[in-house]
């Protein structure tokens, strides 16, 4: 999953954009609202955190801007405003959660990710494909009851698959959504993730989940 | 206390009071002149009339009033009444209508007849009028002998002056003057006199009573708009200036009023409203340091990590611990020096010594920046400051323009003494600030563009505190930014008392 953070005070952003990367997360950061809007824009985010008294855009600008564009990432303020009118017209111009300086790092994992349950519409933090389970708080994933390991990409990769189970996803999709700035654009780096992932979910002569839809991406569904 | 209303209203009918008053008085003089002067010269025309019909003749002086026989004078209770009066006051004649009663008599002063008012036998008021003549002689016809009898006492148609032949050597009589008075019922003058005095009066207090009536509905009629005023005064909300006092009534008196009062009540409002920001945006710049202070701590923790990672952890913390220590710092002085408590200890100062001594914690950010520093000191000439304001002024100015300058850009700092100030200059390049958002770089917690991005020691505070003291020391200070991208602060400090300047060397 990926998140965007606008947030102008540098060390917030820094330790921010630490604890989500360790949290699993692809993260892209700035502190100015041009650039975040420019960011946003670009597309692929799941969550964007954006501040409100920013250089460039502020942060109602940014946020009036995006969803008059319909910009699917939802939005989580995170702001030193604390009035109640401040509050609703955030969430009225279209944020999705609303969260006041200063604020507990778990909490903010806590509502990005319910965030990002919302937005794939999956009501419990146990996401569940025949017999695959993934714990997207815990990033646990079992398979037939066994613990599978997982590298944080490929855990990433998995739960984004998994979120979108049933559904075709293509390799930019993926692309937008399990990698940030950071990483090197690469074209076969996704089937080179897909083939590990394939095999650790498959062992033990445990039937496929994963499965190649030619030319367009991958599937995760059922085994039939 | 006092009323307009009531001041008015009481002011405007004691004026109208007292015009009436002497209207009303000249009327009734005027008119009271008049009548007594036709009165008079009725009296007078009718004396003279009576006083030909008095004769001197060969044996006395006599009357022809029974020819006459004059109405009026014939019946006791008048209206007329006639008396003589011989030079030695020998009654000479009384006409009937006095009964048993006098006249006073009246002697005229020279030819003038003299009038007088008199209270009549019949205990009326008469005029009368009195005047002394010479009967003229007629001898000719004196052929009515009457016997020489002083009729002193009742005196009938035929009446005569008794013959007591004082007649001179030529056959007259001497003459005899006579003084007469005549006198009329004047009751009826009077009482008109009366009535047009009631009458002046009764007018009088009913144009003051409809005065005093309609100037009270009038000025409570005017004065309802102050009412109106003074409750939309009281009605204002302190927690909402901005709304305005209402022109509905649009009465110019108040219009000036009204306009001052809306006046007040915008500046108070902008003041309000600035501080309502200020505490929100101090709260901001709280605020966000805090939540990175926690963010980091909580970061840092939420794992196992190396003893490396952690010290970057507790760097970071301090680091943004000085700068919420210094922010808290500058907020407190700005709060006293606004608050008045800040005293200057005025004393000599020597500017570019402590502009060296306020770089030397800054040179190193300076080289970190990679900003090439030109230093243009003019000679040393002490500046009258308090060597520690003056130092949290330059230290500031110094810090705002490494802070601001771009990158390897430069930073100028230059002092110029003379004309009896020492200027502080500090520039710096990679100003993106436009002439309008020159103005604000003293308001406090104003930030501009760049300076926006970043929270702690250069939260906008600075400048708003280096004005502020330097305006406590006396001087002034400027800012400019032009189209290359420099900034500029002036700070000029005098290099003597002004004192001094009177009392010479």
């Amino acid at each position: 999953m990926k998140i965007l953070v606008v947030e102008d005070y540098a060390p917030l952003r820094k330790s921010i954009e630490k604890g989500l990367r360790e949290a699993g997360f692809a993260v892209d950061a700035t502190g100015d609202g041009n650039e975040g809007l420019w960011y946003a824009e670009s597309g692929g985010y799941d969550v964007i955190v954006l501040d409100l008294m920013l250089p460039g855009a502020d942060g109602l600008t940014t946020l009036r801007k995006l969803r008059n564009q319909d910009n699917p990432a939802y939005i989580l303020i995170l702001t030193a405003r604390d009035t109640l009118e401040d509050r609703v017209e955030g969430l009225n111009l279209g944020a999705d959660d609303y969260l006041v300086k200063p604020v507990a790092f778990e909490e903010l994992l806590a509502r990005v990710r319910a965030l990002i349950r919302r937005k794939y519409e999956v009501s419990s933090p146990a996401v569940r494909v025949g017999d695959l389970e993934i714990d997207t708080t815990a990033h646990m994933v079992r398979r037939a009851g066994k613990i599978v390991e997982l590298t944080a990409r490929e855990y990433a990769l998995l739960e984004f698959l998994a979120l979108r189970a049933g559904q075709v996803v293509t390799r930019t999709e993926i692309w937008d959504h399990i990698y940030d700035f950071e990483a090197e654009p690469n074209s076969n780096v996704i089937d080179v993730f897909v083939g590990y992932l394939r095999r650790k979910l498959q062992k033990r002569g445990l039937p496929p989940l994963i499965h190649t839809k030619r030319g367009s991406g991958y599937v995760l569904r059922e085994p039939e | 206390m006092r009323s307009l209303g009531r001041s008015l209203a009481f002011g405007t009918i004691l004026g109208s009071a007292a015009v009436l008053l002497a209207g009303g008085a000249a009327i009734y003089l005027l008119v009271r002149a008049g009548l007594v002067r036709h009165l008079d010269r009725g009296l007078a025309d009718k004396a003279v009339l009576i006083s030909s019909a008095v004769e001197q003749g060969s044996r006395g002086v006599r009357t022809e009033f029974d020819d006459l026989n004059m109405r009026g004078f014939m019946e006791p209770g008048g209206p007329a009444y006639l008396q003589f009066w011989l030079d030695d006051d020998t009654e000479l004649y009384r006409s009937r209508s006095l009964g048993k009663g006098r006249l006073e008599k009246i002697v005229p002063a020279g030819a003038v007849p003299g009038y007088r008012w008199v209270t009549l036998p019949s205990g009326r008021t008469g005029r009368a009028v009195g005047i002394t003549f010479l009967p003229h002689v007629d001898l000719v016809d004196d052929n009515d002998p009457v016997e020489p009898e002083r009729t002193d006492k009742r005196i009938d148609d035929d009446d005569a002056i008794p013959h007591d032949a004082h007649l001179d050597w030529l056959g007259r009589p001497p003459s005899h003057n006579v003084t007469m008075v005549l006198a009329w019922d004047a009751s009826s003058t009077k009482q008109a006199m009366a009535v047009l005095g009631i009458v002046l009066a009764c007018v009088g207090l009913a144009v003051i009573a409809v005065t005093a009536g309609s100037l009270w509905v009038v000025v409570r009629r005017s004065l309802r708009p102050l009412d109106r005023l003074a409750a939309r005064i009281g009605g204002l909300d302190e927690t909402d200036l901005s709304a305005k006092i209402g022109d509905d009534d649009a009465l110019r008196e108040l219009e000036p009023v009204r306009n001052r009062l809306n006046d007040l009540l915008g500046r108070l409002d902008g003041a309000f409203r600035r501080e309502r920001s200020f505490s929100a945006d101090v709260a901001h710049e709280l605020r966000t340091p805090l939540a990175g202070l926690r963010s980091i701590i909580e970061v840092g923790l939420s794992r196992v990590r190396s003893g490396e990672e952690h010290r970057d952890t507790l760097e970071g913390s301090l680091q943004i611990t000085c700068q919420m220590q210094s922010m808290v710092e500058n907020l407190l002085s700005l709060a006293r020096l606004e608050a008045g408590r800040v005293t200057a200890q005025k004393e000599p100062v020597f500017p570019n010594e402590l502009i060296r001594e306020c770089w030397k914690p800054l040179r190193e950010t300076a080289e970190g920046r990679g900003l090439n520093v030109e230093w243009i000191l003019g000679p040393e000439v002490p500046v009258i400051a308090d060597s520690v304001l003056l130092g949290l002024v330059i230290r500031n100015i110094l810090d705002n323009a490494v802070f601001h300058a771009d990158h390897a850009g430069s930073v100028k700092i230059e002092t110029v003494a003379g004309d009896g100030v020492v200027e502080i200059r500090v520039a710096n390049s990679g100003s993106t600030l436009s002439p309008d958002e020159v103005e604000h770089v003293f308001e406090r917690l104003w930030r501009g563009g760049k300076a926006r991005s970043d929270t702690g020691i250069h939260c906008g505070l600075g400048l708003s505190l280096a004005r502020g003291i330097v305006a406590l020391l006396g001087g002034s200070v400027t800012a400019r930014s032009d189209r290359g991208g420099i900034f500029e602060i002036v700070v000029s400090i005098a290099d003597r008392m002004p004192e001094d300047e009177d009392a010479g060397e």
